[in-house]
């Protein structure tokens, strides 16, 4: 079979044709990805600053420590941080838990809104073995894993260790409080993204202490610089026997707790 | 806790809550406003028994070391302020 | 025995776990792609392995799975707390983030394989409508060839290399498509529900399952509407394909259940609750009995036994619309289960489903209807009954 010439020039076409589409593809596939990790980057770069050397990868390199043996579960912390930051009711950036261990070893755990008006004393004495409150909140993981799911990077964290979330960049996925081991995120609908605490960053750029610490009566919150040796937390980290929150989880969780039971989740 | 302190220099002193550390907007509500403007915004100002068995009722889960009373027995007919004085020292009136 | 008796004295949930993050949507979207990924891979079978008596359902195939594809992302970008930003993902992605490249993922399979595959497979067609019709018809087919209006052998040969060769792209393609919808679940360490390397293999292997039950289903009742004799051979053909996947799926989600049971790791208390309580049915009756162990038992019931051609192909169709519903509830129990228990591994939520509103039955129910009118629209417009020149050529003995 001899081959019309008019044929070959049509089948060049249809190759070029064919390839130029691949090529087109692979190409704008390749730049629009190029082009948004260099972006990704500079963004990141933006909001974390250079890392400084050293045992913490900041500072200062801010975090809390729980006492659980000073709480007395007031829950004035739920309530000013509701207040301070604007939660929207029945959303918690802190909240209290009621822990009561019973004799017959069965646990109790209760939260009633989140602890945000206090606690009734309705738990039989008698059959109580050991009991006591247990404030909990964004653990600001090091190597949380909500940073590590937001698909678009809006939630991360600061060059101080605070993870926050940028409300006008967040597209409201929702796949960071899937991700949260601890509850620490909720969805925010006034705002329409999610939402977490942010240790008042507000507050504790101005030098200030978080409003939850801030109005603890009994000191049960300490918040503080763990990077500046002088600083009382980093005194109570070091001279506490300390846990932080699922630690198995490997999340790099930021706020330690003193007095922490086997009981607690 | 500062920010009072400037005007209310008398109520911050030798209290039993203030020397441990108990913030005045624990008692006093969040009263950020005051502070911008006093004459306008005035703090609320705790009265009742329940402002103070918030944090001072006998609660299983609290830790012993901490003052609690049971609010059905500990003098139930008087307002704790009648014979607790908050911003005076002692703390229990004579 | 534990000797933490966890729910002895009532259950703890979260205050912020107390409502579900993802609704009936976030269901709908992995059975979506799942769809698109099994059509496209009952396709390639025709078309990289050669399997002759499925080839009638190639082009039907290739249309349901783009169909679908079109539908996939409509129930995700709608549950965006903000869908106007939902363009971030594609210019600031966060290369930590399995979803982060969904856009990526999305949009290579939709240009580069599936429209690719189909144009190279109807030019021809579409050549010969552009001259055919009239109108605005003609302009629409016009553009459709990209002005590429050879059909000489020789062109049609490269056609076929084309398809052949995006096929062979397209079928990993497909694979990362659903395998990755999976990863999105399977890699969250916060809930063991979801947290399995298995996650990614059996989403995987439920799309094939569903995608294979989809064409069938979809051939059957198109070929009845258009007053034709069933194909039952081709059906016969298919419903062994459908077989084999149903059998490494239910074997591989079985494994998984076998295993978490077994391991009993922190989460053992809580799954009892779970699987023993709200999603009994959902998961015994519906995932594994109505859509794994029913289906399967019939195809091989039919096979053993050969019944005449029409009672088979009446036994297709029911199985097929079984593995569907097994295969939506599996994408239900994973999706909603995972979010009915709290992060504390103490307590359960419930998930309500609204009737008569979007997040509920009524938009699933407008979601699942929307691929299938516009397939009618492809079909229309590309219609998939005639065969495709390769596969004639491929049938031609070979001079
Ligand atoms: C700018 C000075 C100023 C600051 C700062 C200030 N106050 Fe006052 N506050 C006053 C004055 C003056 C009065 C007396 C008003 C009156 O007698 O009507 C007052 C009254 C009060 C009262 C009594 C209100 C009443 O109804 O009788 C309370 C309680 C109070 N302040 C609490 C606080 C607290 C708590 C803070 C810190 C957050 C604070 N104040 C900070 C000036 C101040
Ligand atoms: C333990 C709770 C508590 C704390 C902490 C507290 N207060 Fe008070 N405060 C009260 C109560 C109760 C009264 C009412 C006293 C009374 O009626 O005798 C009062 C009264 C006052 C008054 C006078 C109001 C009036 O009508 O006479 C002022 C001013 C005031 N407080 C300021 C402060 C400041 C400033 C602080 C922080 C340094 C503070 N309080 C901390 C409970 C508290
Ligand atoms: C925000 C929580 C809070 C509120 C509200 C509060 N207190 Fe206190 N109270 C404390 C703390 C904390 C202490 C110090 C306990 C300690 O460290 O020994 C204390 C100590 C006391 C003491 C001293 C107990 C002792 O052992 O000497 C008395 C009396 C007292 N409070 C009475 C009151 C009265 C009356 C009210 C109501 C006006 C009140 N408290 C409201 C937190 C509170
Ligand atoms: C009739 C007067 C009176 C009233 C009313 C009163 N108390 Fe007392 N309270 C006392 C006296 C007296 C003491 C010290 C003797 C004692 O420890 O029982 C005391 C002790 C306390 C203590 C210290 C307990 C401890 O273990 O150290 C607290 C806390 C306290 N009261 C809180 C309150 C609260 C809160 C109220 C209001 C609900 C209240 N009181 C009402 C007279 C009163």
């Amino acid at each position: 079979m001899s081959e019309d010439p008019k044929d070959i020039t049509r089948r060049e076409t249809l190759q070029t044709v064919g390839r130029s589409v691949l090529l087109i593809a692979i190409g704008v596939a390749g730049g629009v990805g190029g082009i948004s990790t260099l972006q990704n980057v500079r963004r990141e770069m933006k909001l974390k600053g250079t890392k400084k050397e050293g045992r913490y990868p900041g500072s200062p390199w801010y975090s809390m420590a729980i006492d659980i043996e000073k709480c007395i579960g007031c829950g004035r912390c739920v309530q000013a941080c509701s207040e301070e930051n604007d939660v929207p009711p029945g959303h918690y950036r802190t909240w209290i838990e009621r822990y009561a261990i019973m004799k017959d070893g069965s646990v109790s755990i209760t939260s009633p809104n989140g602890g945000i008006n206090g606690f009734e004393n309705d738990i039989d004495e008698d059959k109580v073995e050991r009991a006591f409150f247990v404030p909990k909140l964004c653990n600001h993981c090091d190597d949380s894993p909500c940073t590590q799911v937001c698909p678009v990077g809006a939630t991360f964290e600061t060059k101080e260790g605070v993870v926050i979330v940028d409300y006008d960049w967040c597209i409201g996925c929702r796949y960071c409080i899937q991700s949260c081991p601890y509850g620490s995120r909720f969805w925010n609908p006034k705002r329409n993204t999610a939402d977490k605490c942010t240790l008042c960053y507000h507050r504790i750029k101005k030098g200030e202490q978080p409003a939850c610490a801030e109005v603890c009566p009994t000191g049960a919150r300490l918040f503080g610089d763990l990077s500046d040796d002088a600083s009382p937390l980093a005194k109570f980290v070091r001279e506490n026997a300390t846990m932080t929150m699922k630690p198995n989880l490997m999340t790099g969780a930021k706020v330690q707790y003193k007095g922490l039971s086997k009981e607690v989740v | 806790m500062k920010a009072c302190m400037e005007c209310h220099p008398d109520k911050a002193e030798a209290t039993v809550h203030v020397k441990k550390g108990v913030h005045c907007e624990s008692c006093h509500g969040a009263a950020k406003a005051h502070t911008e403007d006093w004459e306008k915004a005035k703090p609320f100002v705790p009265s009742t028994r329940a402002d103070c068995t918030r944090c001072h009722a006998m609660i299983v889960s609290r830790p012993a070391w901490y003052p609690q009373i049971d609010p059905k027995t500990h003098n139930p007919d008087s307002k704790c302020v009648h014979c607790h004085s908050i911003h005076e020292l002692p703390a229990v009136k004579k | 025995m534990h000797y933490l008796l966890p729910f002895a004295s009532g259950q703890y949930v979260f205050p912020n776990e107390k409502e579900l993050q993802w609704s009936v949507l976030i269901v709908l979207y992995p059975f979506l792609t799942g769809l698109v990924a099994g059509a496209f891979i009952l396709a390639s079978l025709v078309r990289v392995f050669d399997a002759k008596p499925v080839a009638p359902t190639y082009r039907l195939a290739l249309l349901t799975a783009l169909a679908f594809l079109i539908c996939a992302p409509i129930p995700l970008v709608t549950h965006l707390g903000h869908m106007e930003r939902s363009f971030q993902i594609m210019i600031t992605p966060h290369l930590t983030s399995a979803m982060a490249i969904f856009g990526f993922v999305y949009l290579w399979y939709l240009m580069a394989v599936l429209l690719l595959e189909i144009w190279f497979d109807f030019r021809a067609d579409i050549v010969a409508k552009s001259e055919t019709t009239k109108g605005l018809l003609k302009l629409f087919y016009n553009i459709l060839t990209l002005g590429v209006k050879d059909v000489s052998p020789k062109a049609l040969d490269f056609d076929d290399k084309a398809g052949r060769f995006l096929t062979i792209i397209g079928i990993p393609s497909a694979v990362l498509l659903h395998g990755y919808v999976g990863f999105i679940f399977g890699s969250l360490k916060s809930n063991p529900w979801w947290s399995s390397v298995l996650m990614p293999i059996i989403f995987l292997l439920s799309a094939i399952v569903s995608g294979i039950a989809l064409v069938m289903l979809i051939f059957i009742v198109t070929t009845k509407v258009r007053k034709q004799v069933q194909n039952v051979p081709c059906l016969d053909a298919i419903a062994r394909y459908l077989m084999f996947a149903l059998i490494f799926d239910l074997a591989l989600e079985s494994l998984d259940v076998v295993h978490r049971i077994y391991e009993a790791g922190e989460w053992v208390d809580i799954f009892g609750l779970l699987t023993s309580g709200y999603l009994f049915w959902t998961i015994l009756g519906l995932q594994f009995f109505l859509g794994g162990i029913v289906p399967l038992a019939m195809i091989a019931f039919t096979r053993a036994i050969w019944p005449p051609a029409s009672v088979r192909g009446a036994m297709y169709t029911a199985a097929s619309a079984f593995v569907l519903v097994g295969v939506f509830a599996m994408r239900w129990n994973v999706v909603i289960g995972g979010q009915l228990f709290s992060k504390s591994l103490k307590g359960l939520t419930t998930y309500r489903l609204g009737l008569v509103e979007y997040e509920g039955v009524l938009g699933v129910i407008g979601l699942l209807i929307l691929p299938i009118v516009i397939l009618y629209l492809l079909v229309k417009l590309l219609p998939p009954w005639v065969q495709g020149h390769h596969v004639e050529r491929a049938e031609k003995p070979s001079t």
